[in-house]
C-alpha cells in the first residue's frame, strides 16, 4: 500500500507552551485516519504544520514519500478550522481562485461538477458572505475536492453545524471515503470518528498517546462499571492497583479500565478481599468514547 | 508570474473598495489639476507674471505628477486594504494550504503593488499628455517627461510604506490609521527638529523624501525667484540624492515586510 504521509518527531512550541511533542505516525493510501483529542491537544497544530501554515520547531514530514514541497499540497484537499474565502466573491469566483492555484484544467466545468456534488449549484452566483455556516463548510469541501485530490485533510468539518448540517456533511465525507480517497480527519466528535475511520491517533497535550486501527485501539483493555457503598475506599483501591484505571464517575457508578487478563470475577474478589462489596458489576461494551476517555484520563 | 497575476486579478476584480478608490483617483486627478491651475492663473500668475506656464509642456509633467502625488495616500490605503483583507479573511493562509508557497504569496502582493503603481502612473501620464497637448501643442511633449518615471518611483515608495504597515499591523482599520497618522507624526517631528536641530535633518525623513520627489512647480519657481532676489537658497536634496534615498527606503520597507511574512506562522 502506498505511503501517503509520514511524520517524524514533529515539535511545535508557542512561546513557552509545547503544543506538539515528537509527533510521529504514518498514513497509508485508502485509510480514513482520525486524529482525536480534547481541545488544545495539538490536532489543529499538527494539521497546520502538515499543510504548510505553521513551521515546526523540529521534526519533519513527507507527503507521498516526496517531502514537504508546496506543489505537493495541490494534490491535497484541505479544510483547516474555518472555511476561508473572499466574502465579496460568489461561489464560482472563489473556487476559481483555488482552481488557478491548484492548476485545475477545464476549470469552469470542474467547478460546476463540485458545486453539484456538495449541493451548492443553485447558489453558485451568491456571494460567500450570504452563505449560512453549513453552506460555507460545503463550499470549503467543494474547494477541497476541486483538483480531485488523492487525499483530503479535514479539521473539525462539522464544527458549528446544526444537526441537519452535520448529517449532510457526514454523508458527503462518507461518500468521498467510499471512492477510496485517503482522508485525515481531526475531530473531537467520537461517534463521528468511530463511524468513519479505519485508523485513529489519539493526542493529548501535544503528545501522541495511541495510534493504530480502530480495532487495535479498542481492544486493549476491559471496561467495567462498578458500584459499592463505600466509594472512597473503592477509589483508593483503584488508585493503588496498577492494572486498574478510573475512567470516569457517573451517578455513583465508576467506569474502570482493567487489564484484559483480569476477569470480572477476579475484580470482584480483589475488592471483597479489601472489605468492599460491590453492589453492581457489569462489563461495558467498549466504544470509541470509552476507549478515548480511558486513554486520555 | 503570469499565474500569480491571474490569481490576484481573480481576487481583486470584484473588490468594491478598490473600484471606488480607482474611480475617485481617476476623477480627482484632472479635477485637482484644474483647480490648482485655476488658482495659479487667477491668483498667483497675475501677481508674478514671469512664472512659467504650468498648464502646457514641459511644466505640465511636473504639475501633473505633483497634483497626482496628493492621491498617493489614497492609493496607499488601497494597498493596505488588499494586503489586510488576506489576513482578515484568512485567505493568505488558505492560499498556502491550497498549494502556494509563502514566497509566491509575498511575490503576488509585490506584483499587485507594481501593477497599481503602473496603472496610476500611466493614467497620470495620459492626463498630463492630453492637457499639455491641448494647451501648448505636442511639439515639445517629451521635455521633462522624466517626471513620470520619478512619479512611478514615488508611487512605489508610498505603496511600499503602506505594504510595510499592512504586513506588520495586519488589521485594515488600524493599518490605515497608522499609515495616515505617520504622515502627520513625521511632519511634526520633522518641523520640531528643523526648528531646534537643523533644517537639513527633515530632508532625510522617508515620507518627506518621497514627497519631494515631485516638488510643487509653483513653489519651485517662487523659491527660485526668491533665491535670485535674496540670495538665500532653502535647503533641499538634489534629485539624484533624493531618488537614491527613496529607493533605499523603499527597499528597506519591502525587505522588512518580506522578512516578517517569511518568518511568521500564518
Amino acid at each position: 500500500m502506498q505511503n501517503i504521509l509520514t511524520t517524524q518527531g514533529l515539535r511545535k512550541v508557542y512561546k513557552d507552551v509545547v503544543a506538539l511533542e515528537g509527533l510521529s505516525f504514518e498514513v497509508e493510501q485508502g485509510q480514513v485516519f482520525g486524529l482525536l483529542g480534547p481541545n488544545g491537544s495539538g490536532k489543529t497544530t499538527s494539521l497546520g504544520i502538515l499543510l504548510g501554515v505553521l513551521r515546526p520547531n523540529s521534526g519533519s514530514f513527507s507527503w507521498f514519500g516526496k517531502g514537504d514541497g508546496n506543489d505537493l499540497r495541490k494534490n491535497i484537499g484541505a479544510l483547516l478550522e474555518t472555511p476561508n474565502f473572499y466574502p465579496y466573491l460568489n461561489a464560482i469566483d472563489n473556487l476559481k481562485v483555488v482552481g488557478i492555484i491548484k492548476d485545475v484544467e477545464n476549470l469552469d466545468g470542474t467547478i460546476e461538477n463540485v458545486l453539484k456534488k456538495v449541493g451548492l449549484f443553485e447558489r453558485k452566483k451568491s456571494k460567500f458572505k450570504t452563505f449560512s455556516l453549513g453552506m460555507k463548510q460545503r463550499l470549503a469541501l467543494a474547494a477541497a475536492l476541486l483538483a480531485d485530490p488523492d487525499i483530503l485533510v479535514l479539521d473539525e468539518p462539522t464544527n458549528g453545524l446544526d444537526p441537519q448540517g452535520i448529517a449532510e456533511m457526514r454523508g458527503l465525507i462518507y461518500e468521498i471515503a467510499q471512492e477510496g480517497k485517503t482522508i485525515i480527519i481531526a475531530s473531537h466528535l467520537l461517534d463521528e470518528i468511530e463511524k468513519m475511520c479505519s485508523h485513529v491517533a489519539i493526542l493529548k497535550n501535544g503528545k501522541l498517546l495511541k495510534v493504530g486501527t480502530l480495532g487495535e485501539i479498542m481492544t486493549q483493555d476491559r471496561i467495567l462499571l462498578i458500584m459499592a457503598e463505600n466509594k472512597d475506599k473503592m477509589l483508593n483501591i483503584i488508585e493503588a492497583r496498577t492494572e486498574m484505571t478510573l475512567i470516569k464517575e457517573e451517578n455513583g457508578e465508576l467506569m474502570v479500565a482493567v487489564d484484559e487478563q483480569l476477569t470480572p470475577g477476579e475484580v470482584n474478589r480483589i475488592f471483597a478481599e479489601q472489605g468492599v462489596y460491590l453492589s453492581s458489576l457489569r462489563e461495558y461494551k467498549k466504544n470509541l468514547e470509552s476507549t478515548f476517555l480511558e486513554i486520555v484520563q | 508570474m503570469k499565474k500569480l497575476l491571474s490569481i490576484e486579478y481573480a481576487k481583486l476584480k470584484k473588490l468594491n473598495s478598490l473600484r471606488i478608490i480607482l474611480l475617485v483617483y481617476a476623477v480627482m486627478i484632472p479635477l485637482v489639476m484644474f483647480m490648482l491651475s485655476t488658482f495659479y492663473y487667477n491668483v498667483i500668475h497675475p501677481l508674478i507674471p514671469i512664472l512659467a506656464d504650468i498648464w502646457g509642456f514641459p511644466s505640465i509633467w511636473n504639475f501633473a505628477t505633483y497634483s497626482a502625488s496628493f492621491f498617493n495616500v489614497l492609493m496607499g490605503v488601497t494597498v493596505v486594504i488588499v494586503v489586510c483583507n488576506e489576513y482578515s479573511f484568512r485567505t493568505m493562509k488558505q492560499n498556502v494550504i491550497d498549494g502556494l508557497s509563502k514566497r509566491q504569496v509575498i511575490l503576488s502582493k509585490f506584483l499587485v503593488v507594481l501593477v497599481l503603481s503602473t496603472i496610476v502612473t500611466l493614467y497620470t501620464a495620459l492626463v498630463a499628455f492630453v492637457f499639455g497637448g491641448i494647451n501648448s501643442g505636442f511639439s515639445n511633449a517629451l521635455e521633462d517627461s522624466y517626471f513620470i518615471l520619478i512619479y512611478y518611483l514615488q508611487t512605489l515608495c508610498y505603496f511600499s510604506f503602506a505594504f510595510f504597515f499592512a504586513v506588520l499591523v495586519k488589521r485594515t482599520a488600524l493599518s490605515i490609521i497608522f499609515f495616515i497618522v505617520s504622515f502627520i507624526v513625521e511632519s511634526i517631528i520633522g518641523s520640531v527638529l528643523a526648528a531646534t536641530v537643523s533644517a537639513k535633518v527633515y530632508l532625510f525623513f522617508p515620507l518627506n523624501v518621497f514627497s519631494t520627489l515631485t516638488p510643487s512647480p509653483i513653489m519651485t519657481q517662487l523659491n527660485a525667484l526668491a533665491a535670485k532676489q535674496t540670495g538665500e537658497v532653502p535647503p533641499a536634496l538634489d534629485l539624484t540624492t533624493n531618488v537614491l534615498i527613496s529607493v533605499g527606503y523603499m527597499l528597506l520597507f519591502f525587505i522588512i515586510a518580506n522578512q516578517a511574512l517569511k518568518r511568521r506562522d500564518l
